[in-house]
């Protein structure tokens, strides 16, 4: 039997326009993984409440550096933790091989700012949805 | 009996930033776990909290995994809050009795929260596999 088995990327943005060179090498009793997702973790005093472009990964490639065409955005909104519907809207993914190397760039859009314009830092997760079997 | 039970598992959450261990047994009587939801009493607790969650043994979700990706408004209908995995994927873990256990670590967002909060933890557990009544004998015997 198949099952879910979460890989999460965690990584860092610690300036503004920040561009995050993320290299993982992904666990071998994966089959495939068929989406990615971010989110930013912290709660953030943004001066805006809704900030819909915090940053994106503009690039991705899987299985020995060939490229998939990709981008997703990642938003923040601070007064609306939970959302109407659930957060699981994956960009879908190439299947993995054996051994395989994530790679991707994140790059921060500089927009995660406070009422005096001052850069906040902020968690960023990086979710694959992968399955295994049992 | 009935084939489905919505079990609950509270976990108190003392301070900003603590993590609290958790563990329960599934009901004897279903057996399999189809849902899980995460109810946390602030909005904004559910900023930065982790859940690690394994059911019989078996990874749900792995630490780090974000309180908030579980949670839903409450415009959302109470079955379409459940996390019941994917599509393809559906969760359905042995029950009967086995081991729930996990971690609950605060995410540290202290605007709007009041310490200490309790969460809910809701297992949907089920009996997918109705059993049939033993055929009459009266019914067997009808040419």
């Amino acid at each position: 039997m198949e099952r879910i088995s979460w890989v999460i990327i965690q990584t860092e943005v610690t300036t503004q326009n920040q561009i995050i060179e993320i290299d993982r090498k992904l666990p071998p009793h994966l089959l495939r993984c068929e989406g990615i997702f971010l989110s930013v973790v912290d709660y953030l005093e943004t001066a805006k409440p809704l900030v819909n472009h915090v940053g994106h990964l503009k690039s991705l490639s899987l299985n020995s550096r060939k490229f998939v065409p990709f981008s997703q955005h990642v938003g923040y909104n601070k007064n609306n933790a939970v959302s109407k519907a659930r957060r699981l809207e994956f960009a879908t993914l190439d299947i993995i091989d054996d051994n395989s190397q994530l790679y991707a760039l994140y790059q921060d859009a500089g927009t995660a700012l406070d009422d005096a314009d001052t850069f906040l830092p902020y968690k960023l997760n990086i979710y694959l949805k992968c399955i295994k079997n049992d | 009996m009935h084939n489905l039970k919505y079990q609950r598992i509270t976990v108190i959450i003392p301070s900003k930033g603590a993590s609290t261990k958790f563990s329960a047994s599934t009901d004897k009587l279903y057996e399999y776990v189809t849902g899980v939801l995460l109810s946390l009493p602030y909005d904004n607790s559910y900023f930065g909290t982790a859940i690690q969650l394994k059911i019989a043994g078996e990874e749900i979700f792995p630490e780090y995994f974000e309180a908030k990706i579980l949670g839903v408004s409450q415009d959302v209908p109470p079955d379409d809050r459940f996390y019941t995995g994917s599509e393809n994927n559906k969760m359905m873990e042995p029950a009967s009795g086995s081991l729930i256990e996990g971690m609950l670590s605060d995410g540290g967002a202290d605007t709007n929260v009041v310490f200490p909060y309790t969460a809910i933890l809701l297992m949907r557990i089920e009996n997918i596999h109705e059993k049939k009544e033993p055929v009459k004998k009266e019914l067997q015997e009808v040419k």
